[in-house]
């Protein structure tokens, strides 16, 4: 029952995927398209087919800095946003600061990020944690303080110290805002780590690219996209399981009624 | 001159009549805004006796729920005092001398009926084994034992209200401050809500300081009914409420009660 169910509830989404890449493979076949420049559905399998024993390592080496560059930059955002509830005057410091920091191109700073730490790992994981950094501080600094008065009233009734605010009420508040930031974070740190890939790299998907175009070689390119597509995809996909798991209980009164199972 | 001051001592330090539960010296509460100073509250003074229970009633705007926060230390008073239990308020609120029940139950949605109740004693650090009857006898008290694993977004909106007062109660404070707790309830769950707090108020024997704008209902709970006019928020009169306890809601259309409330509408709409 519960297996039909989920058939039922994503059946659309499969028959969409299925027909997207069917009209893509009838374009091709009907326009009679070169494979250099769209190369149809099928002959991208058969360059996987024909390239899946060199992805390995490139996933690997993309998915690890664009992970670690997640986790560190999640991580730095929480605490710094745990600051920056707590203190007026390094919120003002902060602030601008992370102003600055958003109006700047950051990938645009990717070619500096090489010159400082090198073409391996690290310059990977530095831009995933710059770009990713962004929208975990400002959900999570929002979901923080985004406290009821009568709340804040209460705890002070009870002579509440910060730290029990910020253990009792601000962190559990926090949490399905510091999920709604992953997901929009997820997508950026693969980004980030494949542009540091592009600007100069020995491994990586972005790496693949550089290679693939170098070659005109055009299904290998969308074998890497589309590879990357699937770890942002599967990435995404496990926060929601985390998600679900965490908040199904506790946080049942976010999920509208009809939806709730 | 040693002596004179001692003397002076003394009569300072003599007790004026019975304890007030609360004292409340010439408070005056002034905000600065865009268009000016407002005078929210201007020279109240009145005291609240042990196991009282007092409403104050007034219009929108005249400051009540200002004079409530002053007490719960919320805010500070531009001028004027005000004691607990003889304590200044700051005092009072690290003595958990004080619960609040605000409009709406204001619960913690990720946390069940009985986590809610069991917050103030996880903020006072009191371990789970020595609070546990407590917030059973809370949970009955307000009739919800048998919800203790519900969330608030499972309950009604009574059942709420009622959890809010659970969570008020629980840790036994001598004082509970009521800021219109029934004003978001409809008329028969309000009813009912009603002489559940005075069973509960008989049972617990608070003092209570009761904020309404409802006519019917500080007089069907109250000793004493303070009436505030708005801008500036004064007192404009204290009443005496006789209607004898214990009360039921037949006594609404007694000539006791609706003389007390023509006395109170009077007073309302005295401008």
């Amino acid at each position: 029952m519960a297996l039909w169910h989920a058939i039922r509830q994503h059946l659309s989404t499969v028959l969409t995927i299925v027909g997207f890449v069917a009209v893509w493979q009838l374009l091709v076949i009907a326009f009679h398209l070169p494979h250099w420049l769209l190369p149809s559905p099928y002959r991208v399998w058969l360059s996987f087919l024909e390239n899946k024993h060199l992805l390995g390592k490139h996933v690997v080496a993309t998915g690890t800095g664009a992970i670690s560059g997640l986790t560190i930059g999640s991580v730095l955002a929480m605490i710094l946003a745990t600051i920056m509830v707590h203190s007026r005057i390094l919120e003002r410091v902060i602030m601008p600061l992370l102003l600055i920091d958003q109006s700047i191109p950051k990938l645009a700073l990717a070619p500096i990020f090489v010159i400082w730490f090198g073409t391996g790992m690290t310059s990977r994981i530095v831009i995933a944690i710059v770009i990713s950094f962004f929208p975990m501080i400002v959900n999570t600094e929002r979901g923080l303080s985004t406290i009821d008065f009568h709340v804040k009233a209460l705890l002070h009734t009870l002579a509440a110290g910060r730290w029990q605010i910020l253990t009792k009420v601000r962190l559990p508040n926090a949490v399905p805002y510091i999920f709604a930031g992953l997901k929009v974070a997820i997508p950026l740190s693969i980004i980030g780590a494949v542009v540091a890939e592009f600007v100069q790299a020995d491994s990586g998907l972005g790496f693949l690219i550089l290679i693939a175009v170098s070659q005109v070689d055009t299904p290998l390119i969308f074998v890497a996209v589309v590879v990357l597509a699937t770890l942002s995809l599967a990435m995404f996909c496990l926060v929601s399981v985390v998600e679900t798991l965490m908040l199904r209980r506790r946080f049942a009164y976010l999920i509208p009624a009809q939806e709730r199972s | 001159m040693a002596k004179m001051l001692a003397l002076d001592c003394e009569a300072h330090s003599a007790p004026a009549g019975p304890t007030a539960a609360i004292e409340i010296n010439n408070i005056s509460k002034r905000f600065v805004s865009a268009l000016g100073e407002i005078v929210a509250l201007d020279r109240v003074s009145f005291d609240v006796y042990p196991q009282e229970f007092l409403s104050i009633i007034g219009p929108s705007g005249c400051g009540k729920s200002t004079l409530l926060g002053l007490i719960a230390e919320l805010e500070a008073p531009s001028a004027g005092s005000i004691r607990i239990g003889g304590m200044p308020p700051s005092r009072a609120r690290l003595a958990r001398q004080v619960g609040l029940v605000f409009q709406d139950a204001v619960l913690l949605p990720w946390r069940t009926v009985e986590e809610n109740v069991a917050l103030p004693f996880e903020v006072m650090k009191i371990p789970e084994d020595q609070c546990r009857d407590q917030i059973a006898q809370a949970l009955k008290l307000v009739k919800l034992d048998g919800f203790e694993n519900r969330f608030p977004h499972e309950l009604s909106g009574g059942m709420r209200q009622r959890l809010g007062i659970a969570r008020a109660l629980s840790f036994d404070p001598q004082i509970l401050l009521m800021d219109e707790p029934f004003g978001a309830l409809d008329a028969i769950t309000r009813d009912k809500m009603t002489i559940e707090l005075l069973n509960i108020w008989e049972q617990r024997k608070k003092t209570v300081v009761f904020i309404t704008h409802s006519i019917t209902e500080a007089v069907f709970l109250s000793d004493r009914v303070v009436v505030m006019t708005p801008r500036p928020g004064r007192i404009r009169a204290v009443i005496d409420n006789h209607l004898p306890r214990p009360r039921t809601l037949a006594m609404r259309d007694e000539p006791a009660f609706t003389a007390t409330a023509r006395q109170l509408r009077e007073f309302l709409e005295y401008d």
